[in-house]
C-alpha cells in the first residue's frame, strides 16, 4: 500500500476582547468574552511526492489577498509549494471581522487581530510542518437527514420568505431547494490504529449564535470537535468544513419549540459528533497517490443597476441621521452604503482559486463564497468519486453564489452587497469551472488507460538479460556447472534447430545473417568479419553483461558458456566448428570464430 | 550469447530443464528465488511507493519494451489496475514457433512472480487464463478493503 505522512496542528486564534465581531452590523460590536476558542486547525498529507496543506480556520471569512499572505508566508518558511495549500473558514458567525469591507470603522483593531493571527498561524504550520507519522487514510459518508434546512420558504402568495423572518408557519408550502444530507469524513489513522487526524465535511450555516451575548465561539463545531475528543482521545485534531451552505441553516420553522442559543448549538454539535462516530466505524481505506489540482480563475462581477443606485441615493439621504446599527439583520443604511462603495470599486472582476484533491475514490473540491446548495448537489453529481467534499469559503470569501432564478424570487443572499457580489449566473460558471478545470483533471491523474498494438513499438527488453542471469544462476546453485551446461546445450539444441538445420547445408552466410540481425536489435557494435570458410565476431563489451552489471548485478559463474556451448551445441553435425578465442569475463569482451571444418573446404 | 530478444525460448527450456532435474516444487523454487531478487527492487519498491500507480509505472515500461498488445487501466477510483493482455509477447512468441514446444504450464510463471509481490503489499491479485493458450489474459489488482 502506498505510504502516507500526515503532520498536524491547532491553533488558538480567539482575538483579544473587545475585538468587533462579524456576523452582524452593530455599533456596540465589540466582543466581550470567549465561550470556546476558535482555531485554525492544520493537516498536512505528503505522499512521497507532494506535500498539501490543509487549514481550516473558525473564521466567519477570509478574503482573497489574506488567504494569499498566509499561503506565500508559509511557502518562504517551509518546503510546502503556494499552491499546494488549501485554506476555508468554517463561517462560524461569532468570530471577529477579518477584513470584510461590510463592516466599516474597525480598520485598526482587525489588521492587528489579522498580523497576530497570521504570524500564529504561520508559526504553527512551521511547527506542525516539522513533525509527520505514517498513516492509513480513509473515508466515509453518512446521511444527516435531521438537522439542516433550506432556509429560503415559499410563502402561500408565491413569495420566498427566510425562515429567520417573521411569518406564519401555517402559510409555508414549503421550500425553494434541497438540503445536502451527506456528512463526509477523510481520517488519518497511525499505525497502532489510533485516530491522528480528521476532516468532517457538512453543510450548515454556523450561525446559531450569531454573535450571542457579544461571545467568541466556533459556534456547533465546538460541540463536534468536543464529542470527537471524548470518543478517539485528546490527540485527535479535527478539521471542520462547511460545504455549499449559502441557502442552508439550522432552524426548522415547523418547531415553535426549537431551542436556541448555546443549548442549541450543544444539541446540533453533540448530534454531528454522533453521525460522525458512527460514519467513522464504516470507513474503507484509500490507497494510492494525492492527486491535487489548483487553478487561479476570475468570476464575473454583478452589475449595479440604476433601480439599486437610485435607492442607494434614497436611503443614505433618508437615514443620513442614523447609525449602521441592528442586532440581528443589516440595516438598508448599510445596504445603500455598500452599493456606493461597488459603484466605485477598482476591479472589473473577481480573482479567486479553485481546488481539486483526490485519492483513490475520495475528493475534495473547493468553492471561494457562500454557494447554494444546489451547485454543490450538482459537483457531487459529476464527480466521479464516490466521496465528495464539497469545501466551501475556500480561498477567499466571494460573497452569496445564489441560483439565477433566486434573483426574481427575493430573499436575503441575492441583495447586492459586498456579500453579494457576483453576476447572476455566476454560480452557473463555477459548476462548469469546477467541471473542466477540476474534476476532469483530477480524473485524468487518477484513471489512465494505456492501449498498444505490437507494431507501436520495436522489441527490445533489456531486463531480460537480469532474469536469465538468475536462471543461470539458479541451476548453477542447484545442479553445478554440468547441469548449466546441459541446461544450455539443451536450449541450443531445440531453439537453434532451424539454424542448425541450415548450417548442415554448408551455408556460412546464413549465420552472418543471423549475427548481423541480434546484434542489430540489440543495438549493439559489433564487428563481423565475413569470409569464405570462416566469420569472425568481434565485440568490445557484452550487452548482457553490460546490462547485468548496470542494475547492480554481476554475471554469474561460467557466463562465457552462454557463448562457448550454445554456439558449440549450435555447431553440431555442421561442417563447422566453433571457438571462442578469448572471453573477459567482467566484461564479455571477446573474440569468436566459426571455420569451416578442413575436410569440408 | 543469447540475446534478449531470445529470452523468452530460453525462459521456457529453463522451466522444462528445472521441472525434468528436481521435479514441479524446484521450478517453483525457482520463481519465487526470482520473484525475490528480480523484482523486490522494480515492482515491489515501486508499489511501496507509489500504490496502484507503481504497477502502472513497472508494466508501461516492460510491457512496451516487450511490444506487447494490451489495454492497462489504472482506475484508483475503483481501487484497481488491470491488463488485458490481447497478445502476450511471450506466450506469443512460443506459440508461432513450430519447431519447438513451450513447457507445458509457462503462463503459471506470471502469478507465481507477482501474486505474492503485491499480496505482500495489501493488494489481491485476480488473474483470468482462460484463454492464455491463445496469448491471451487479463490481470487485476485490487486495493483491499478492510
Amino acid at each position: 500500500m502506498k505510504s502516507i505522512k500526515a503532520s498536524k496542528g491547532s491553533i488558538v486564534i480567539s482575538p483579544s476582547l473587545g475585538t468587533p465581531l462579524a456576523g452582524n452590523v452593530r455599533l456596540d460590536n465589540k466582543s466581550r468574552g470567549i465561550h470556546d476558542d476558535l482555531n485554525c486547525n492544520i493537516l498536512i498529507l505528503h505522499d512521497g511526492s507532494k506535500k498539501i496543506c490543509l487549514l481550516g480556520f473558525d473564521l466567519i471569512g477570509l478574503e482573497f489577498k489574506t488567504c494569499n499572505e498566509i499561503k506565500s508566508r508559509i511557502e518562504k518558511a517551509t518546503d510546502i509549494p503556494f499552491g499546494n495549500i488549501v485554506i476555508w473558514a468554517t463561517h462560524t458567525h461569532s468570530g471577529p471581522n477579518t477584513g470584510m469591507r461590510m463592516y466599516q470603522g474597525t480598520d485598526e483593531a482587525q489588521n492587528v487581530y489579522l498580523a497576530e493571527m497570521l504570524t500564529k498561524v504561520v508559526n504553527g504550520v512551521i511547527h506542525a510542518n516539522g513533525v509527520s507519522t505514517d498513516v492509513v487514510l480513509k473515508t466515509s459518508k453518512i446521511d444527516v437527514p435531521d438537522l439542516s434546512f433550506n432556509r429560503r420558504l415559499i410563502h402561500e402568495d408565491g413569495s420566498v420568505v427566510m425562515n429567520f423572518e417573521d411569518f406564519d408557519p401555517g402559510e409555508i408550502i414549503g421550500t425553494t431547494g434541497p438540503i445536502d444530507k451527506e456528512l463526509i469524513t477523510l481520517s488519518a489513522w497511525d499505525k497502532n490504529g489510533q485516530l491522528f487526524a480528521l476532516l468532517v465535511n457538512f453543510t450548515l450555516h454556523p450561525a446559531i449564535l450569531v454573535g450571542h451575548k457579544w461571545l467568541i465561539s466556533r459556534d456547533y463545531i465546538n460541540y463536534l470537535d468536543e464529542f470527537i475528543r471524548e470518543n478517539y482521545g485528546e490527540q485527535v485534531v479535527t478539521l471542520f468544513a462547511n460545504g455549499a451552505e449559502g441557502n442552508i441553516n439550522h432552524i426548522n420553522y415547523k418547531d415553535p419549540f426549537q431551542l436556541r442559543g448555546f443549548e442549541e448549538t450543544e444539541r446540533i454539535g453533540k448530534k454531528l459528533g454522533e453521525y460522525t462516530c458512527q460514519s467513522l466505524k464504516e470507513s474503507i481505506v484509500l490507497d494510492g497517490k494525492i492527486r491535487f489540482i489548483s487553478e487561479k480563475v476570475t468570476l464575473p462581477l454583478r452589475t449595479i443597476t440604476p433601480a439599486e443606485k437610485e435607492w442607494a441615493d434614497m436611503v443614505l439621504e433618508r437615514d443620513k441621521d442614523l447609525a449602521e446599527d441592528l442586532l440581528d439583520g443589516i440595516p438598508d443604511k448599510t445596504y445603500a452604503r455598500m452599493i456606493r462603495e461597488m459603484l466605485v470599486r477598482p476591479d472589473m472582476e473577481c480573482e479567486t482559486i479553485l481546488q481539486g484533491l483526490a485519492i483513490h475514490n475520495f475528493a475534495l473540491v473547493t468553492f471561494p463564497g457562500e454557494v447554494y446548495v444546489e451547485y454543490g448537489l450538482k459537483v457531487k453529481d459529476l464527480s466521479q468519486y464516490t466521496n465528495t467534499m464539497v469545501i466551501g469559503l475556500a480561498n477567499s470569501f466571494v460573497g452569496y453564489i445564489p441560483k439565477p432564478e433566486a434573483f426574481s424570487q427575493g430573499g436575503y443572499e441575492i441583495r447586492t452587497a459586498w456579500t453579494s457580489q457576483l453576476d447572476h449566473y455566476a454560480g452557473e460558471y463555477l459548476v462548469k469551472l469546477i467541471t473542466d478545470k477540476i474534476l476532469n483533471n483530477l480524473l485524468h491523474q487518477s484513471v489512465q488507460v494505456m492501449e498498444r498494438n505490437a507494431s507501436d513499438n520495436k522489441y527490445l527488453h533489456r531486463d531480460f538479460h537480469v532474469a536469465l542471469n538468475l536462471l543461470l544462476t539458479n541451476i548453477y546453485e542447484h545442479f553445478g556447472k554440468e547441469g548449466m551446461t546441459d541446461y544450455l546445450r539443451q536450449f541450443s539444441r531445440t531453439y537453434h534447430q532451424p539454424l542448425n538445420q541450415k548450417l548442415k547445408n554448408g551455408d556460412l552466410d546464413i549465420l552472418a545473417s543471423y549475427f548481423k540481425d541480434i546484434y542489430q536489435r540489440e543495438e549493439w557494435p559489433v564487428e563481423i568479419i565475413c569470409e569464405e570458410n570462416m566469420l569472425g565476431i568481434v565485440q568490445g563489451s557484452c550487452p548482457a553483461i553490460s546490462h547485468i552489471v548496470k542494475k547492480g548485478g554481476s554475471p554469474c559463474p561460467y557466463y562465457k558458456e552462454t557463448y562457448n556451448t550454445v554456439y558449440q551445441a549450435l555447431c553440431e553435425d555442421t561442417p563447422f566448428e566453433y571457438i571462442l578465442e578469448y572471453f573477459d569475463d567482467e566484461t564479455g569482451a571477446c573474440k569468436q570464430q566459426f571455420f569451416r571444418k578442413e575436410k569440408y573446404i | 550469447m543469447i540475446s534478449c530478444t531470445e529470452f523468452i525460448p530460453a525462459y521456457s527450456e529453463g522451466f522444462k530443464f528445472i521441472e525434468k532435474a528436481g521435479g514441479r516444487i524446484a521450478l517453483e523454487k525457482f520463481w519465487s528465488y526470482l520473484s525475490d531478487l528480480y523484482l523486490k527492487n522494480t515492482l515491489e519498491k515501486l508499489v511501496s511507493e507509489e500504490g496502484l500507480e507503481g504497477c502502472n509505472t513497472y508494466w508501461s515500461q516492460s510491457l512496451n519494451e516487450e511490444a506487447a498488445d494490451f489495454k492497462m487501466i489504472l482506475d484508483e477510483i475503483k481501487g484497481e489496475f488491470s491488463i488485458h493482455m490481447n497478445k502476450c509477447p511471450s506466450k506469443g512468441m512460443l506459440n508461432s514457433f513450430q519447431h519447438m514446444e513451450p513447457y507445458h504450464s509457462y503462463c503459471d510463471h506470471c502469478p507465481a512472480l507477482y501474486r505474492p509481490i503485491l499480496e505482500r503489499q495489501g493488494y489481491n491479485y485476480v488473474d483470468d487464463l482462460s484463454n492464455c493458450a491463445n496469448a491471451s489474459c487479463i490481470i487485476k489488482i485490487k486495493v483491499v478493503n478492510d
